[in-house]
């Protein structure tokens, strides 16, 4: 059983690269593996060999997020005001250019990572440390790279689909690149105080989590299963972000 | 040709107006707008609508209901939509379940897209050249929607030619197209529930959702 429904996901995967008569295989795929999942009681994904641990770890994500993450971001959106909390997104955003900047040439996007770059370069100084978004009024758009991006267009393919205990959804390659995006953030190389890098570090968290309140909704209207949901808008986005 | 310096001021008023009227009118018939065409004008027409609508801006379900049944409705194929998420059991629903699929799958969707609405007061939307050949009946069109100080969005669009012109029938929004999110999941839910219980799932998840954007 396991097997069948396997062997028609992946015929489902495959079909869908190709188009027209072979829509009706593609239909009858999707029915006769939802038929089998059904069986089993769930369904399985050939990118998502561990299941079981990465259902358990999103539970315990979903409980973080509902419990602690959540309720601080809403306060925080609360009770701070719209231009500090734009300042910080500012600060945040421009630390990240300089690290784009970085991925930009690793990918030889040197138009990119001169961009990226001059956005760090004018924000720092013009928009004081990058409280300010000087380089978007000039003209100069924002792009966001990281490290599993980078090894994606290497032709690195993502492996199978992880969640990181409160990092959330990730694969193998991405939380590889994860671990030197972390590694190599400007600001816990910059800061050398131990508590300001926590609070900074607690700050960016909080604020990032903050802007995700407005997509709640949409997501929730997306998926009727938030694990399978979350798992297949993560592959998608990653997709389409390698392929920028 | 009609030389407009020499016609007199009150020509240039009200009979102006009629008379490019008329001529889009002529337009159309000569030749259906391409689809890149259909995509910008309605985006910006939406857009304008939003800046110049406080109660859209707000997230206002009745307004923004409005303005889709208006605008948006119109260059949907939104059975065609509803029938790909649904997947191959459309075929074997009745005329009546077809109509309440679309109309739970239309809430559903007015309802996920409601609280995004604001973020298109400061919105920009650049549609990008067309990669298609010329008789091409099926096409994609992608546009990168932006926001000032954040990455663009990529949003693109599948169209085909009906009779009444271009017709969007897909969408994606970062990478995840609509209706393979909803087809997944769906079939899923025919395959145990059947159609009446996919039905009941949608008309359940709208509650839900409603009730949260009433807070």
């Amino acid at each position: 059983m396991l097997q069948t429904n396997t062997v028609n996901i992946f015929t489902l995967r495959m079909g869908k690269k190709l188009k027209g008569h072979i829509l009706l295989l593609l239909l009858s795929s999707v029915f006769f593996s939802g038929c089998a999942g059904l069986l089993r009681g769930e369904q399985s994904d050939h990118r998502d060999p561990w299941e079981t641990t990465n259902r358990a770890i999103f539970d315990f994500n979903e409980k973080v997020d509902e419990n602690v993450l959540r309720p601080l971001a809403v306060g925080y959106e609360r009770s701070v005001p719209q231009p500090v909390r734009t300042g910080v997104v500012n600060f945040f955003s421009n630390l990240s250019d300089l690290m784009t900047a970085v991925q930009h040439l690793f990918q030889f996007n040197f138009r990119s990572s001169s961009e990226s770059a001059i956005r760090f370069l004018v924000n720092s100084t013009v928009g004081i440390l990058g409280f300010a978004d000087v380089a978007t009024n000039m003209g100069i758009a924002k792009t966001e790279e990281d490290t599993g991006q980078t090894l994606g267009t290497y032709g690195i393919p993502s492996g199978a689909y992880v969640v990181l205990p409160f990092l959330g959804p990730s694969s193998v390659r991405d939380s590889l690149g994860r671990v030197v995006d972390i590694l190599g953030d400007p600001f816990n190389n910059i800061v050398p105080d131990r508590g300001a890098k926590l609070a900074g570090n607690a700050l960016k968290i909080v604020d990032t989590r903050a802007r995700m309140i407005s997509a709640e909704q949409a997501f929730e209207a997306l998926a009727f299963d938030r694990y399978i949901g979350m798992r297949s808008a993560y592959f998608a986005i990653r997709e389409s972000q390698i392929n920028d | 040709m009609i030389d407009f310096t020499v016609v007199p001021g009150f020509v240039k008023g009200k009979n102006s107006v009629a008379l490019g009227a008329l001529f889009c009118v002529m337009n159309t018939f000569a030749m259906s707008p391409n689809p890149e065409d259909v995509i910008s004008t309605i985006t910006q027409e939406i857009l304008s609508e939003i800046k110049n609508d406080p109660s859209l801006v707000k997230g206002d379900l009745e307004s923004i209901n409005l303005l889709v049944e208006k605008k948006v409705m119109p260059i949907l194929d939104f059975e065609k939509m509803t029938a790909l998420s649904v997947g191959a059991k459309w075929r074997q629903a009745s005329d009546i379940q077809r109509e309440e699929l679309q109309k739970a799958f239309r809430r559903l969707l007015l309802l996920s897209y409601s609280g995004t609405v604001k973020f298109a007061e400061k919105a920009k939307v650049k549609i990008l050249p067309p990669r298609r050949k010329k008789n091409d009946s099926r096409v994609v069109v992608k546009t990168r929607v932006s926001v000032p100080g954040r990455q663009a969005v990529p949003v693109d669009y599948r169209m085909r030619l009906t009779d009444e012109g271009w017709k969007i029938y897909d969408l994606n929004v970062l990478g995840l197209w609509l209706v393979d999110n909803y087809r997944v999941q769906f079939s899923q839910i025919v395959g145990s529930k059947g159609v009446d219980g996919l039905i009941n799932e949608i008309v359940k998840k709208n509650n839900k959702l409603s009730k949260k954007s009433n807070l």
